[in-house]
């Protein structure tokens, strides 16, 4: 616990040192308030609008939170079974490293016409952006156990599954936190992605809409809002696998000491 | 891995006392195998019969092939020529690597119990081995200890518990602590040999050393330089075994006459 605090210490105080060295240079120089908005207006439009800032956050980060389990679910599936399988590792894997080249917000329109506008579209998005890096280190981990190990439970007589659940798949989860974590980033991303495609705006606005809508007003204040709450939903994401991966690496692995 | 019980004695009560009949143990025999790996000969018509209940050593210059042939006897590898044959159904065969081999993820009493439970044994009973195993090898107080927090030491004792566990009638030794300072191989030494002992199986040790040869086995068989052939076999005759036969004369005797075969074998002069 001390230690996590001394951690924090350093870039909590950067972070203040930079919003004060930004409203310095905000209250000398007065720009105007459309193009660059200090930090005390930006807190300001927070907390006019807190209610439906903090319930725009709420959804935009269920659909990146749910959009991320289903990467998760799906990339840890596909990359065991192309683990598994020479054949899917050959004719299906290149192709999904290909699908990953396409831009997703290129990608987004077609989402919305599969799944309408609206919430579903966002966590299709989200997910789409966050499967690939699951998938590719769950097959990386799975591919790199170790030949002693292999060769050790070939003696035993290990079963196909017995050898997954007991060898490859301890094995690789800590290439899986380290692809689960750079998911929870995206997934953010690609959740206000798809909201700026498929959202709808009105009372129950997600944080992409926010941010067209205030952009429209030249409510920059609002928009510098909008944006923080969605870097905090990625923080809070992130913040989340990160504790999840710790727990279940502490007792092992090297990278948790 | 199989696991023998019906036609074991009772779980060995005293381990330091006069070893059992071989009653338990394997018989083994490699009949003029050969190996190439691509164009390379690595053995050359190996012949060797080990006799149940036997402890023999293989020793030889490195890359004579040693390992090879143990892992032929283990099946591990396929012999290109000739045979080598298990006695019994092919269960109850134990290996220990040079390396521990151990799952960094698990406890050391959740590694000893791994063969059992691939193999299906319960849960209670799993446990209850492990313990005891860990117990023979002294590390009865760190079966909670994850791998990570072991020495290399107790790293190999925790893979000669494992190899154990099961109970085996064949144990194949690849210098299994060939990576360990003297003291702690001494230690470990005394501990594979009474643990042999007690358990009647039989075991083939390969090592590239003389001394912890003639200490450990009954027969010893000198390979030669590779592609390796038989060029030595003996018998050990120790007055004394036991930590004190190390500064026997008969010790000294035995370490420098085979030294002098390896000599011969490695191609470098003798009769």
């Amino acid at each position: 616990m001390r230690r996590t605090l001394a951690a924090l210490g350093p870039p909590l105080a950067v972070v203040a040192a930079a919003l004060l060295a930004w409203q310095g240079a905000v209250s000398i120089l007065r720009p105007p308030e459309y193009l660059v908005p200090g930090p005390i207006a930006i807190t300001r439009a927070f907390l006019d609008d807190a209610a439906r800032l903090t319930g725009a956050m709420l959804r935009t980060g269920l659909a990146a939170a749910t959009g991320f389990a289903l990467a998760a679910a799906v990339g840890v599936t596909l990359g065991s079974l192309f683990a598994a399988s020479p054949f899917l590792r050959r004719g299906v894997y290149p192709l999904a490293s290909l699908l990953q080249m396409v831009p997703l917000v290129a990608l987004a329109p077609i989402l919305v016409i599969w799944f309408g506008y609206g919430g579903r579209a966002t966590v299709a998005s989200a997910a789409l952006v966050a499967l690939f890096p699951v998938l590719a280190n769950t097959l990386d981990g799975l591919r790199s156990v170790d030949a002693g190990l292999a060769e050790m439970f070939g003696l035993y007589r290990a079963s196909r599954w017995d050898r997954f659940w007991k060898l490859g798949l301890p094995w690789a989860t800590p290439a899986i936190v380290t692809g689960l974590r750079v998911a929870a980033g995206l997934s953010v991303i690609g959740a206000v992605v798809g909201e700026f495609v498929s959202g709808f705006a009105g009372e129950r606005a997600p944080l992409g809409i926010v941010i067209l809508a205030a952009l429209r007003e030249a409510r920059t204040d609002l928009v510098f809002a909008a944006v923080g709450l969605s870097a905090a939903v990625g923080f809070l994401l992130f913040g989340a696998v990160s504790a999840g991966g710790w727990l279940a690496l502490r007792r092992w692995h090297p990278s948790t000491r | 891995m199989g696991v023998q019980t019906a036609d074991r004695p009772a779980p060995r009560a005293a381990p330091s006392r006069a070893a059992p009949p071989g009653a338990g143990g394997l018989s083994l025999a490699f009949d003029r195998v050969g190996k190439r790996f691509g164009e390379r000969l690595v053995l050359s018509a190996v012949s060797l019969e080990v006799a149940p209940g036997a402890f023999v050593a293989v020793v030889g210059p490195s890359g004579c092939g040693k390992t090879t042939l143990l892992r032929i006897a283990g099946g591990l590898e396929a012999p290109s020529e000739g045979a080598a044959t298990v006695g019994g159904d092919g269960g109850g065969v134990s290996f220990c690597f040079q390396e521990a081999r151990l799952l960094p993820w698990r406890t050391a009493e959740e590694n000893v119990a791994l063969p059992l439970e691939l193999a299906g044994v319960g849960e209670r009973e799993r446990r209850a081995r492990a313990r005891a195993a860990l117990a023979e090898v002294q590390l009865g107080d760190r079966g909670d200890a994850m791998p990570a927090e072991l020495s290399g030491g107790m790293r190999m004792r925790v893979a000669l518990a494992r190899a154990l566990v099961t109970r085996p009638r064949l144990l194949l030794l690849d210098e299994p602590f060939g990576s360990l300072d003297e003291v702690t191989r001494h230690e470990l030494d005394d501990a594979l040999l009474s643990l042999w002992r007690a358990s009647g199986a039989t075991a083939l040790l390969v090592t590239h050393s003389i001394a912890e040869a003639v200490y450990l086995a009954e027969e010893v068989v000198v390979l030669s330089r590779g592609p390796g052939r038989v060029v030595a076999q003996s018998d050990v005759d120790l007055p004394v075994r036991g930590p004190e036969a190390r500064a026997t004369r008969a010790f000294q005797d035995q370490v420098v006459a085979l030294q002098r075969a390896l000599a011969a074998g490695a191609g470098r002069g003798g009769p």
